[in-house]
């Protein structure tokens, strides 16, 4: 059977106690249209499997969004992902699955374009690779 | 038996004509790849990707490229645009 990796993910990060301390529950899988900031969103926009299908192994993109002028907000809830998604700390037994490791491909800070490009809003872009079995 | 590794004879692979023929067909493996998955609107930023060879410090390599002005909005997403991750899923389908 295979892993829910988005919910995996997602509820990992929602019941971390550094990242509750920063966005309470705000963790979800599409950015709300009433947004209360800071907040996370993450997709999962690849993957592959491999151990005959035993083993899932998704691309992961978090992405930690602080409100406009709230640059500091972004980077705290950035290392904080970073810190939670570890591979030795994620590593161990979810409620959905399974986690191996995961691998932080690459940070990047890219602020998203708000009223058509005039506005800035601060976020970071993490991608991971996870390693995850039922 | 004890293997050293040749960086001289290393850095001439690296460097000889047939490692630039096979970049060159991985990268255009690369651009086809990410056509074939590109969203297509007007088709301009399909028509941007471009694959080809860089010879670099470690090399050739195989470089995916684009020129287009909002590649990284359809790459990364925004909060109001889904994320299409093109260039990194036409690398994680490339096999070697």
């Amino acid at each position: 059977m295979a892993v829910n990796d988005a919910k995996l993910v997602r509820d990992y990060l929602a019941a971390d106690t550094n990242i509750q301390a920063l966005v309470g529950t705000r963790v979800f899988h599409e950015f709300p249209a009433a947004p209360t900031f800071p907040l996370i969103v993450l997709h999962k926009f690849d993957g592959t499997e491999r151990l005959w299908g035993h083993q899932s192994v998704p691309r992961i993109q978090i992405e930690a969004y602080a409100d406009f002028g709230r640059g500091p907000d972004a980077i705290a809830l950035d290392l904080a992902i970073r810190t939670a998604m570890k591979s030795y700390t994620i590593a161990g037994a979810h409620t959905a699955g399974v986690a191996n490791g995961a691998e932080l491909v690459s940070d990047r800070e890219f602020p998203d374009p708000v009223d058509g490009g005039r506005r800035h809003r601060p976020r970071y872009i993490l991608d991971y690779r996870l390693w995850l079995h039922p | 038996m004890i293997i050293k590794p040749n960086p001289a004879g290393i850095a001439a692979i690296t460097r000889d004509d047939q490692m630039r023929r096979f970049m060159a067909d991985k990268a255009q493996e690369l651009e086809n790849e990410a056509k074939a998955i590109a969203p297509v609107a007007t088709g301009a930023f399909q028509d941007s990707l471009r694959g080809g060879v860089e010879l670099g410090d470690d090399g050739w390599k195989a470089v995916l490229s684009t020129d287009s002005p909002y590649w990284p909005y359809l790459e990364f997403g925004t909060s109001d645009t889904p994320i299409f991750a093109t260039l990194r899923r036409a690398l994680a389908g490339l096999k070697v």
